[in-house]
């Protein structure tokens, strides 16, 4: 607090020159006046924080200077000073406003104390007026802030569900009723288990509050309501001077149902033109077979070698418009997996025996070391020989003349491990994350007289997925590329060593 | 000069009939065309030929159907057929699976579109 200003007023110059001395060397500014008028005169000209009156006086007396300072300056502190000592005097003073009294005659210590509990009682109430206003500003910021964030929480069209750590529902927003297809009523203060009856839901939010980690989930229509939804689910961490706190969850659900009408719209188109295309291709291939038939004679000329080429071309783009069709369908989720019981050895057998004349035409050597047990896994064989096929063609592709492919196999932990190595020009690490990428090949001057369509490894890895495997591949340019499938075993019959 | 052997050919897509009529012709066959099973089912009553190129997919009577009609009758069940199957080399599947293929009652099955060397040497070797 800065200088205290303080007005003495009496009658008396003595008590006024004693006062002002008992204040004297402190921080206080001190004005005299000696009378009632003359005082009055000087609190409506100045600011002053404390004044000592004395309440027998000519003219106005301190009775009348109090009720004046009471009705126009009623934060000035007024303590008065009575000759009398009468109790009932300052009793009535007190009774009118005034916040102390002082006895003639005094001590200079006992006028301190009593300026000083002024000066202490000043202080207090500025300083709660401070806090006061402070709070009212808080106050307003925190509901402005509240207003904001309900208009935002209320004109979403994602559903927001706020649940306690137990997983009740403390808050949500109107568009969870819409979205949900909610029936409980209300949902706030009852388990989310009541108002959403999937299983998976709950154990999200129980996931995210358990983990300490975002959720994120689809629903397929007829699951949480009978839209599709994209759900996300976050749970609320204080991190407070005791620790982190766990204070809830808040979970969205996001309606995705035209996404998935586009998503389907495109597959089914993709599907449609890549049929359409199909057929009319089938035949011109055959049909330059049907050249090639009448020009044999002409073996050594341009004619037959660009034949050979159109061959090439046109089954690329068959195979093309084939891989196109098979990932259009496995992404719709309307491929039906006839799943078999099928000997690994034997898929691999298979799909060496069609690739090796392949191979062969490029003094490409295959390895294949079958691990000693057989064992069996459950899949659809057409599609995954596909899959297969295109590892292994890939790997004589990309392996120069001379090279070679090993493959081998390993049963371990309920998991077959199905290993293709080539020597082949490998995969330059920028690559590598792209090459299941649809439609990413791999641009160079090694691989300018490769042709494919970039489609191969993305239908593998969708075929791989969803007959629960897992697809890794590793590569050095300089030594070749390693592709490594695991899937789950359904039977596995150890030889007798 | 023995007379020479008659292959039927079964595909609805005319081009892709003549195509395979071309390839066939040049290994010194006779060649008769139709263009869906049912025809091809007319087409064997009028004159038994001596092996059978029957595609899978086709309208009015599918290559498995005709195939099955085939089989059960005592007069044509030895009639060798090739199915040639859409599905390019095997290695990608549309409609007709492995499955459908292995419990199919044809003799031998090859991926549409065909070798022209392989399909004489899959004929020569049936019709003998």
């Amino acid at each position: 607090m800065d200088e205290v200003q303080v007005l003495i007023i009496d009658d008396e110059k003595v008590i006024r020159d004693g006062v002002e001395r008992s204040l004297a060397g402190k921080n206080f500014r001190i004005a005299k006046a000696g009378n009632g008028e003359e005082g009055i005169a000087m609190i409506e000209a100045n600011n002053f924080d404390i004044i000592l009156l004395d309440l027998m006086m000519p003219g106005i007396d301190g009775f009348g200077v109090l009720e004046w300072i009471k009705e126009h300056k009623p934060h000035i502190e007024v303590i008065v000073i009575t000759g009398f000592a009468t109790v009932s005097k300052a009793v009535t003073a007190m009774k009118e406003g005034a916040f102390d009294f002082v006895g003639k005659p005094f001590t200079p210590d006992y006028i301190r104390i009593v300026v000083d509990r002024a000066v202490e009682k000043i202080k207090l109430e500025r300083e709660a007026r401070r806090l006061r206003e402070e709070r009212t500003l808080t106050l307003e910021a925190i509901q402005n802030e509240q207003s904001l964030l309900k208009t935002v929480f209320g004109c979403m069209v994602e559903a927001v569900l706020i649940t306690d750590p137990q997983s009740v529902v403390v808050h949500h927003n109107p568009a969870a009723i819409k979205i949900l297809d909610i029936q409980t009523d209300p949902v706030v203060g009852k388990p989310i288990a009541v108002s959403i009856r999937d299983g998976s839901v709950v154990q999200m939010v129980q996931e995210a509050i358990g983990d300490r980690h975002v959720v994120t989930r689809e629903f397929a229509p007829g699951t949480v309501s009978r839209r599709y939804l994209r759900a996300h689910c976050a749970p609320v961490i204080s991190s407070g001077n005791d620790g982190q706190k766990i204070l809830g969850s808040v979970i969205t659900f996001e309606d995705v149902s035209t996404h998935k009408e586009i998503d389907k719209m495109k597959s089914d188109f993709v599907a449609m033109v890549a049929h359409e295309l199909k057929s009319p291709l089938a035949s011109i291939e055959q049909m330059i077979y049907a050249l090639q038939v009448n020009c044999q004679y002409e073996a050594a000329s341009n004619c037959s070698k660009l034949h050979g080429r159109m061959t090439v071309r046109t089954r690329d783009l068959l195979r093309l418009i084939e891989n196109l069709l098979n990932l259009s369908k496995l992404e719709s989720g309307t491929v039906v997996f006839n799943l078999e019981r099928t000997s690994g050895h034997e898929i691999i057998t298979d799909i060496l025996e069609v690739a090796r004349p392949q191979a062969e035409a490029k003094d490409i050597a295959i390895d294949f070391q079958p691990c000693a047990d057989d064992w069996w896994f459950n899949v659809d064989y057409d599609h995954m020989r596909t899959a297969i096929m295109n590892i292994v063609s890939n790997a004589i592709k990309y392996t120069p003349e001379g090279g070679s492919v090993f493959i081998s196999t390993s049963v371990s932990g309920g998991f077959a491990n199905l290993v293709f190595q080539d020597s082949g020009i490998g995969i330059a690490k920028e690559d590598l994350p792209h090459i299941f990428d649809r439609f990413y090949r791999v641009k160079g001057k090694a691989t300018r007289h490769i042709t494919g369509s970039g489609l191969g490894l993305s239908l593998v890895k969708e075929v791989v997925e969803a007959h629960q495997g897992y697809i890794d591949v590793r590569s050095d340019p300089s030594h070749g590329t390693t592709f490594m499938l695991s899937f789950p075993v359904a039977e596995v019959v150890e030889t007798l060593h | 000069m023995a007379e020479k052997k008659l292959i039927l050919l079964v595909d609805d897509d005319p081009d892709f009939v003549e195509a395979v009529r071309v390839i066939v012709e040049s290994g010194g066959y006779d060649v008769e065309v139709a263009y869906d099973g049912q025809e091809g089912l007319e087409a064997v009553a009028k004159q038994k030929p001596d092996l059978i190129v029957l595609d899978v997919m086709m309208p009015v009577m599918n290559g498995h159907e005709a195939c099955a009609k085939l089989k059960e009758s005592s007069e044509t069940k030895e009639i060798p057929i090739i199915l040639l199957t859409a599905v390019a080399d095997r290695v990608t599947t549309s409609t007709y699976t492995h499955r459908d293929m292995l419990e199919s009652e044809a003799e031998d099955y090859m991926p549409k579109p065909v070798e022209p060397n392989e399909l004489l040497e899959r004929i020569k070797s049936w019709l003998n």
